[in-house]
């Protein structure tokens, strides 16, 4: 029943080796890990087919409820800006803290609360839920974000990540928070649509 | 990572074929390969293929000093109400106008646009979402305008004299006649 003695089981696996490891190198360049979203949305479809550049975005993540979260994404500009912010409200964050709150995937917490969120553990971090930036007349806290967004690194894109089901009002409420701040030019983030 | 055939052959012991005096210079490949497509499918699982998209807006600057805005005919503009439940509401002009109502598919607010664009010269579109409406209306709005080219547009919001205007419809329960097209 013995084949002939010679033959070896093994295959050569350099080739595949080869392959692989060439498919490896095409992903590895080719990745860039999309950050995790504070809170899922669903982006709307659009025909347009700009697209959004890979960096200095400072993304207003706004959820179906009409929370807003802020993020930049470059983690030296949420370094600075978390040091900017520390020094003008007086808010005395570590190293430490500053660290952790260029690691956050978004932030939506007011101003005086920022410290405390910062003191908690990481585990901690990702179960509280934030309730997003304070947007209303006479405590728009968003228009200082975006203002020392813009300190931090002048250029800077802002870019609008709403949920499909966002009401208007809240999404108005920041667009006319960006025309406070002389933000005119910004994106909304879209979707390719299949159909059409 | 990788062993050398010879080893496994003494570890084996020596089953098969007969002791090879010389030691072969073959490595075995397959953890490698392991760990080759391990890698692969971690990257192929976390890569994004597809970038987000983006769409360009622009507003006016907002006016520190009480300037009035520019004042335009009413009888060229078109105003285009976005309401709830993914419904459009037009109408030309600002006196006693005749609403018509619409939608956001391709023969529906597109097809009126179009259509009086070629009726009214230098139409301007009034963009005015009122507070039932949700951003996925006023994006595809947006795209609407930019797929039948219209440049003249604003996002104005929804007065209280568009709330007159829109009061018949207004009132849940009432049913408006679909009128896609107004001749």
């Amino acid at each position: 029943m013995r084949k002939k003695t010679h033959s070896s089981p093994l295959i050569d696996m350099t080739p595949m080796v080869d392959l692989g490891f060439l498919l490896v190198t095409f992903f590895m360049m080719t990745t860039q890990f999309n950050p995790s979203d504070l809170v899922p949305v669903s982006i709307p479809h659009a025909t347009s087919e700009t697209e959004m550049p890979e960096s200095n975005n400072t993304v207003l993540l706004i959820s179906q409820e009409g929370n807003v979260y802020f993020r930049m994404s470059e983690v030296k500009n949420m370094k600075l800006l978390a040091k900017n912010i520390s020094d003008k409200y007086t808010l005395g964050l570590t190293d430490e803290e500053i660290a952790k709150f260029a690691s956050l995937s978004g932030v939506g917490i007011p101003f005086g609360n920022l410290k405390q969120f910062l003191g908690l553990s990481e585990n901690d971090i990702k179960n509280v839920s934030q309730p997003g930036i304070p947007k209303e007349i006479g405590q728009n806290e968003l228009f200082n974000w975006l203002i020392y967004s813009r300190i931090t690194n002048p250029d800077e894109r802002v870019v609008i990540k709403a949920d499909r089901k966002t009401p208007y009002p809240s999404v108005k409420r920041v667009m006319d928070t960006l025309q406070e701040a002389s933000i005119v030019r910004f994106s909304l983030i879209t979707d390719v649509e299949s159909t059409t | 990572m990788g062993e050398v055939s010879t080893q496994k052959k003494e570890a084996g012991g020596g089953k098969g074929k007969p002791a090879a005096k010389k030691l072969s210079t073959r490595v075995d490949m397959t953890p490698v390969v392991d760990l080759a497509f391990l890698l692969l499918t971690f990257f192929m699982l976390a890569t994004t293929f597809i970038k987000p998209q983006v769409m360009e807006l622009i507003l006016p600057e907002k006016n520190t000093e009480d300037i009035s805005q520019p004042k335009v005919n009413e009888k060229k503009v078109l105003n285009v109400i976005l309401s709830g439940e993914d419904k459009i509401y037009w109408f030309v002009g600002l006196t006693a106008p005749q609403v018509n109502e619409s939608d956001y598919t391709s023969t529906g607010i597109r097809k009126v646009m179009q259509e009086q664009n070629a009726l009214i010269e230098k139409m301007i579109i009034l963009i005015k979402p009122d507070e039932n409406s949700t951003y996925e209306n006023l994006v595809d709005i947006l795209d609407e305008l930019e797929i039948t080219g219209m440049t003249r547009y604003a996002l104005v919001d929804y007065t209280a004299e568009d709330k007159a205007i829109m009061a018949p419809f207004a009132t849940p329960g009432a049913d408006v006649q679909t009128t896609g097209q107004q001749s």
